[in-house]
Parts: C-alpha cells; structure tokens; sequence
C-alpha cells in the first residue's frame, strides 16, 4: 500500500506544474465552501444576534392586536404587570424590562421627520438589550431632563448633533396632540441598520411626559438563560398576560431575515458545487492525460502482474492523493481566515452605508458587525467533499487507464 | 544448482490466435505446437508478421489463446481469468522488453523491488533486489534513475527486475534491439550467464544474429506456423552444452 502510495506522490510530482493547476481548482472549492459557510452562517447569527439585542430579547409580549411590522405604534391597548407576572418574570429570567413604543415627529426648524421612539427604562433595560457595540456621541438621557438619544441617521437627516433641541409631536394615550421641546442628550449609531435609520431613544420618565401611558407599556422584552427555551417561556408568559397579550420570540421575528439568508446559502452551494465540478474536471482531465501519457508503464506493470484493479486503484489514488493535499491547503486557509474574522469580525457599516442597504434593511434587523462563523465540522466536511470530488473523478481514467490490453500497452 | 529457481516447462498445445473478425480476421498464429524445456534459452525467429511476438504474449500470460492449450508448469494458463494470469505473470513469469520498460520515477533498486511487492514475495524485499542488481553488474547504481543510465545498464535493470522474483521462464522481447553491438552482447551475456548458473529458462523473440548465435534452440515461425525447430549444438558463449542445472 505505500508502495503505491509512494508511487502515485512520484507519478504526480512528475508532472507538478499540471499537478499543482488541478490542485488550485480543488483549494479553491474547498476555500470558498469554507468561507461562504462561515460567513453565511455568521450573517445568520449576526441576524439572530441583532434580532435578540436590538428588537426582542428572548420573549416579548406586546398588546394582542400590535401590528406586526411599520412605523404604527397604536398607543390605545397598552400592557400592564400584575404580581403573578411579575414574580414569574423575576424567577425564571435573566432579566427583563418594559418599553413604550410610540411615533412622534421630531422637528428641528422647518424639517421634520416621523420616527419611530423607544421609551426605555434606564434602569432595565441594558439587562436585556445590551449596548456593546453601540458608538455614542454624547450622554445617554436617563432622565426627562436630560432629552432624548437620535440615532446617527436621523442626526445626518436633521443635521442635528449634541446639545441642539428638538420639538418632539405625539398623540398621547388618551388621543391629545401633545410635544415638547428636548434637548439632544446625544447621537448613537448601534451597528444595526433596523435601528439606526429611524429610531430615537426616549427615557420612560420623558416617555411617561410625551405619551402619558399611566404606568403601562407596549413591550414588555425578557431574556433567558438559553435562546432555545423562548417558545416555552413565551407560552407561560402567554398564560399569564391572558387574551389582552400576544408574545413573539426572537425565533419568530428573525424568521424572514432567516429565510432569506438559506437562498443566499442555496446560491453559495451553488457556487461552491460548480467550483468542485470544475474542479473534478481538471482533475479528471490531469489523471486522463496521465493514463495515455503513461500506457506503456501500465503495461509493464501489468506484466508485473499488477490487476486491472490495481491499475485503477493506482491512478484513483493519484487523484485521492491531489484531492486530500488540495483540500488540506483549502482548509487551512479557510480555517485561518474564518478562525481569525470569528474572533476580530468584520465591520460591514461603511459598506452598509455606501450600498445605501440600511434603507432597505429596515425591518431586517442585524449587526454590521459580522462574526464569521469558525466550525470545525464545516471544515471536515469541506474536506471530505473536496477529497471525495478528487477520487471520484479520476474513477473514469483509471477506468481507461486498466482497460487497456497489457499486451498491447507494454508497446505504448 | 539452480539457486532455488523455479524450473519450467512449458508446452504449447495446437495455440490459434485470430485478431478482428470476418473479412478483417486475421490468423496470428495457426495450430502452433511447442514444447519448451527446462532452462532452455530458446530463440523464436522469423520475419515481421509472423507471429512472434503473439506466442510470447500467450504463453507470458498478457494475452489468451483463440483455441488451443498453454501449460505452464502443468498448470492451463489458457484457461485462466484475468486475476490468476496476473498472479501467474507476477510469480512465474519474468519479463524483458526491447524499450526497457522501466518506471522512470523510480531507482534502480525500486524498479527492481517494484517486481518483488506485486509477487508478494516475504523476506526482505530491498535486499533481494540489491542482490540482483549486484548479479548483473549493476551495484554501483542502485540508486540512480533509469534517465540517468545508459541503454545497456537500463536493460540491465530490467533484466534484474525480470530474476529477482524467481520465475519459472524469463521471456525477453527483441531485448537488444534498442542497444548498440558491445552493449547488445554484454547483455546477452547478463542473461547467458543468468541461464547457466540458475537454470532460468529464457523465450526470446528476436532477428538479432547475436542473440540466435547464443541460443540453445531456435524455433522459426512463419505465417503464424512453426516453420523450423533446431537444437544449437555449441551455442556462442556456453560454458557447457546446457544450462548448470543440469550439468
């Protein structure tokens, strides 16, 4: 066996720079199935990333008859916590906070812009929606005092910055036209384009000034200690709010963005199988023109007393051995570069801003910033393919190759 | 003393060889019969056409008869499948061809070893083989490659790599053919020497005088058809009337 082994390493050094060019196409295959996994799939976690802490946590509730998508935020059916619920929530979560979501107008001079206004609990809320990659300039307001915080869209749409004030117009709960001239606490940009295009940040005491929800709230956002227990935290607290409440999970919400990312991933498979078919051809192409250049050493070593499968079994382990070299190099370098954008990331704003995507991605919610995915058993099985892509396609030539009478190809 | 070789005898038994069919049929070799004698360093002649080179296919097991019956050793390699023809040929059958028929990625030695792994031969393969190329002459280039080689020392190899395994027959094609007059002779003589001392039986094919001069039998073929069949009294270059081990 290393024999021939040996023999097939020698037979494809014979002809290197052939060798090498075949390999290339192997290497790239297995780079880009590499590569395009762990970017797809860290786009995808990036989705469900931005999904749980920008939008929903775990678990949100919000009133039964929210509309699911829009810049409506009706203000009429608001949500209130009694005691049960509330010492559900303390027992069997991480955290938990409420929020007030409502659509005023925010006017500076003659321009004005409707946004979308999250009224949060300063004390709360960073419990469920952490802030790690939030790049802020100014303070964020905790108080009705200190204003609201814009996001770095609206500013540039504004031409607002720190320290301008702002009139803020909203209906309030029971119906009345109310506003308020606040200050500008700060601008933030969050990294997540379904926030950072049309959302301001209001502290709830503000909130409670503009809005007058008489302690209710339209979103109530909990965290879990593990994603995958969502559906079963969502029915009890479904239970618990009764007919008043309906509950969504970060499963729920990210589903679109979700989907759309497997045709993404069915287009890059795409790509990916016609590498290796291209691949496979050039390897089948190098291990043919080896049989006919070679037909009289196939001869001899049939005299030898080599069988025809032997004679198949040397030339596919040729194509075996520019298979697994082929897809080692692919992997490694597919390793090294999702290991390293796994741990450093990749900031897409700029380019998210460039392709003006952050408009259309509105209600795609996702971090710009872009955390490869690194999994070994991609890589295994990029391998795996890139190995059994090399060996199956020199199964032809080999085959020609052993076909041919011993006696007629001692003579070539 | 046959130095532990296996000894042939080989009887060809009213061999046909026919090639294409209908009008493009072609009778290589026509009701041949032939017995073959143990380390017998036999020459088949004749012209171009007539159907040398297909005896030798069929009784080194490359090919198999249209009718008729080859015995190697007792055993009917004309009715072997191809799995036992390829173990026949790598434990019994030596083979010398006139373009040398070397693996040019492989040493001297591994060329000579390659014979020795395909006959699953035990013991240690690399020192048989450097034994061998030893015996011709060779010990000196063990590891250099075939391309780095004169044509004399190339068939030199392969005359080591056709003997290490210990056949019962060693069948050389037109083995001088590619080689000038003095290189032809030194390995002729190789082989002479080869069949004297280790009583290995030698087929050859060939018009080459040199090789007919040291033959202890001739056998003429023409049109697929044994014309003549001749015993060489005083063969050029024999120590003795016939091979040692019979001596």
């Amino acid at each position: 066996m290393m024999f021939f082994l040996k023999l097939s390493l020698l037979n494809l050094l014979r002809r290197y720079g052939r060798t090498t060019l075949s390999m290339v196409s192997v290497i790239v295959g297995v780079l880009v199935i590499i590569l395009g996994r762990g970017t797809i799939d860290g786009l995808r976690e990036s989705i469900i990333r931005g999904q749980i802490d920008a939008m929903t946590g775990h678990v949100t509730a919000l009133p039964a008859d929210y509309p699911t998508a829009g810049l409506s935020h009706p203000l009429e059916n608001l949500l209130t916590l009694d005691d049960a619920t509330t010492e559900w929530l303390n027992t069997n979560t991480v955290g938990w906070t409420q929020r007030l979501l409502f659509a005023p107008r925010v006017v500076s001079g003659m321009d004005a812009v409707r946004v979308r206004a999250i009224g949060y609990c300063p004390e709360t809320d960073t419990r469920v929606f952490p802030r790690g990659d939030w790049n802020v300039q100014g303070t964020i307001p905790e108080t009705d005092s200190d204003g609201i915080l814009l996001t770095r869209g609206i500013a540039r749409t504004l031409s607002l910055n720190k320290g301008d004030s702002v009139i803020v117009e909203t209906r309030t709960h029971a119906g009345a036209l109310n506003a308020l001239q606040v200050p500008v606490a700060g601008t933030v940009s969050t990294g997540n384009p379904a926030i950072d295009g049309l959302v301001v940040f209001v502290p709830m005491p503000l909130a409670e000034s503009l809005v007058r929800p008489n302690g209710q709230f339209s979103h109530l956002s909990l965290l879990l200690n593990r994603r995958a227990d969502a559906d079963n935290a969502a029915a009890q607290l479904q239970s618990l709010l009764g007919n008043t409440a309906r509950t969504t999970t970060w499963e729920i919400e990210a589903a679109p963005g979700l989907e759309a990312q497997d045709i993404r991933q069915t287009f890059l498979d795409i790509i990916a199988m016609a590498l290796l078919i291209m691949a496979a051809a050039g390897i089948a192409n190098t291990v043919l023109m080896a049989a006919y250049e070679r037909i009289r050493e196939i001869g001899t070593l049939r005299a030898l007393g080599l069988t025809r499968r032997g004679v198949m079994g040397l030339f596919v382990t040729e194509g075996f051995v520019m298979g697994l070299i082929g897809s080692i190099i692919g992997a490694a370098a597919g390793a090294w570069m999702t290991w390293k954008y796994s741990i450093q990331g990749i900031d897409m704003t700029s380019f998210v801003e460039q392709v003006g995507a952050s408009d259309m991605m509105q209600d795609l919610p996702f971090s710009t910033m872009l955390y490869m995915n690194f999994s070994v058993s991609i890589i295994v099985i990029a391998i795996i393919v890139g190995v059994t892509v090399a060996t199956v396609s020199s199964f032809y030539p080999a085959m020609v190759a052993s076909s041919r009478n011993p006696a007629d190809a001692t003579r070539g | 003393m046959n130095g532990g070789f296996l000894i042939a005898k080989c009887d060809v038994i009213d061999v046909s060889k026919l090639y294409g069919s209908g009008v493009a049929e072609v009778r290589a070799l026509d009701a041949v019969s032939l017995e073959i004698d143990t380390g017998e360093f036999t020459v088949i002649s004749g012209p171009s056409g007539s159907g040398k080179t297909t005896l030798l296919n069929l009784i080194g097991c490359l090919d198999t008869p249209t009718a008729g019956t080859i015995l190697l050793e007792d055993t009917d390699i004309s009715s072997l499948g191809e799995r036992a023809l390829a173990r026949v040929r790598a434990r019994r059958i030596g083979f010398v061809f006139q373009s040398f028929n070397l693996i040019p990625v492989l040493s001297a030695l591994e060329n000579v070893e390659t014979a020795l792994h395909l006959a699953h031969t035990e013991g240690n393969r690399r020192e048989k083989a450097a034994e061998m190329l030893e015996a011709v002459g060779l010990k000196d280039q063990m590891k250099r490659r075939p391309t780095q080689m004169s044509g004399g020392q190339q068939q030199r190899i392969a005359v080591a790599r056709a003997l290490v395994k210990n056949p019962a027959l060693v069948i050389a094609d037109e083995p001088t053919a590619n080689l000038d007059t003095a290189t032809g002779a030194q390995v002729l003589d190789v082989m002479r020497t080869m069949n004297q001392k280790r009583g290995v039986t030698f087929l050859f094919s060939t018009h080459d005088p040199r090789v007919m001069e040291r033959a202890s039998r001739i056998v003429s073929l023409r049109d697929g058809r044994v014309e003549d069949d001749r015993k060489v009294e005083k063969p050029v270059g024999a120590a003795n009337s016939g091979p040692s081990s019979q001596e």
